[in-house]
């Protein structure tokens, strides 16, 4: 008995195939959209989104530094977090959108 | 005919999907599924959570084929469904636990009528392999935690070793073996109810005591709860105690109640200040105050800091096999356990 070997036939045939039902959610990637890019930096506002740990904040810290000297920047903002394990309030989302052209984030434990 | 052609290509075709846990997984085909389901009650496009970090949305349907894949029978499905949506407790922090560079998983507790019903190992070896449903629950909901949640290790899954329960951890509490009243009804629940718990688990840790002495006991319990490297000495949070059959009837034979038990860990898993700030500051930040309770001054090296911040903090729970002279302790992650009624709708 042969089921679905067919070198020609993709694993989503063959799965159809089996009638192997999916233990994911296809749409789930899909609602995380990346921000638009920006074609150039010079003069640009930045975010730098620590998660309030030490390293993250040396991390951040020495990115912004870099990209101030070197891309021109004209501001860099750094902000952390209130708790390390939990996603940025609201209110900090929405001063970052408010103020910033584009945001950079990192974990550093 | 042999069935091994069939059988290697179905299993390579899992692999292939990159669905599977690294162990072979149960071809959840269409008519497996919807038995799965089925024996929920409920509808299959019920909403049962989105699954962070990546959001993935836990329809009844595919928390079944997670839970067939893990090899659930359907009768597991209300334990199933009941531990995820007690994972979404906000103050569990399901997003954290699975992002997190921490060792923890979440560890499934069931309590209630339903352990004896489905057969949930609570005695011998509760914690490790040869059990059908310890191990197909426990896998089932950590499977859909990453088919759903995106949890995968090295991406949005960054810890650093994981242990084996991340596999499977899932432990029944053992009712007839605990002198006190099971934990879900001390939790406000009535013995009729069955209930899943769950807690971001380091691996268990055993402690072996072989004397009678109720206070040692305790003693070497409390030492065992706070070393240097526990993370709970730095942040605090929910942590949990397994007494063994025998240290706990050795306990309520000379009349310590539980609240006695935790009690006498909360004042004696403790750690002085200048010890553990060799341990450095909480996360790496010294601008920030440790995560310790108020009565606890900082700046005093002879103060004793406790592994919780109050004694309903340690939560106990009796498990293990007779005649063992054996209990464990499972240190946390800094966030709360959840407890949730099983329905049966």
């Amino acid at each position: 008995m042969v089921i679905a070997t067919s070198p020609a036939r993709t694993l989503e045939e063959r799965l159809k195939v089996l009638d192997i039902r999916s233990p994911v959610d296809p749409e789930a990637s899909s609602r995380w959209n990346a921000a638009p890019r920006l074609n150039r930096l010079e003069g640009k506002t930045g975010g730098f989104l620590g998660n309030k740990k030490a390293n993250s904040g040396l991390l951040l810290e020495a990115v912004k530094d870099l990209m101030c000297q070197r891309l021109e920047l004209g501001e860099g903002i750094a902000v952390d977090k209130y708790i390390y394990s939990r996603p940025a309030a609201p209110d900090i989302i929405e001063s970052l959108a408010d103020r910033c052209d584009f945001v950079v984030t990192a974990i550093a434990d | 005919m042999t069935l091994s052609p069939v059988i290697s290509e179905t299993v390579e075709l899992m692999y292939q999907t990159g669905w599977t846990d690294g162990l072979p997984v149960v071809p959840p085909t269409g008519d497996l599924v919807e038995a799965m389901a089925a024996a929920s009650g409920r509808a299959v496009d019920e909403l049962i959570a989105e699954i962070p970090p990546l959001g993935g949305r836990a329809t009844v349907e595919r928390i079944a084929v997670n839970a067939v894949m893990a090899g659930c029978l359907p009768e597991y499905m209300p334990v199933v469904v009941t531990a995820i949506q007690a994972l979404m407790d906000d103050r569990f922090n399901l997003r954290g636990v699975q992002c997190s560079t921490g060792i923890h998983s979440p560890l499934v507790i069931v309590n209630g009528p339903i352990v004896r019903e489905l057969s949930i190992n609570s005695g011998y070896n509760c914690f490790g392999q040869g059990w059908r449903a310890n191990a197909t629950i426990g896998r089932a909901v950590k499977l859909a935690l990453v088919n759903l949640g995106g949890a995968t290790p090295g991406e949005t899954n960054k810890a650093t070793f994981g242990h084996p329960g991340a596999y499977t951890y899932c432990v029944a509490e053992n009712e007839d073996a605990n002198p006190w009243a099971p934990y879900h009804v001390e939790s406000g629940f009535s013995t009729e109810d069955s209930t899943v718990t769950v807690f971001p688990g380091e691996a268990p840790h055993n402690i072996m005591y072989h004397a009678v002495n109720p206070r040692n006991f305790l003693t070497v319990l409390a030492d065992t709860m706070c070393p240097l490297g526990n993370v709970q000495m730095y942040v605090m949070g929910d942590t949990l105690v397994f007494l063994g059959p025998e240290h706990a009837r050795m306990l309520a034979a000379d009349g310590w109640r539980k609240a006695d038990v935790k009690q006498f860990l909360f004042e004696h898993a403790r750690k002085p200040v200048s010890l553990l700030r060799r341990g450095g500051p909480a996360q790496g930040d010294d601008r920030r105050e440790m995560l310790w309770p108020k009565f606890v001054d900082p700046n005093r090296d002879e103060e004793m800091v406790p592994v919780v911040r109050r004694p309903d903090d340690i939560h106990v729970f009796v498990a293990g096999g007779a005649g063992g002279p054996h209990s464990v302790y499972v240190p946390g992650w800094g966030s709360r356990r959840a407890i949730r009624k099983i329905e049966f709708p």
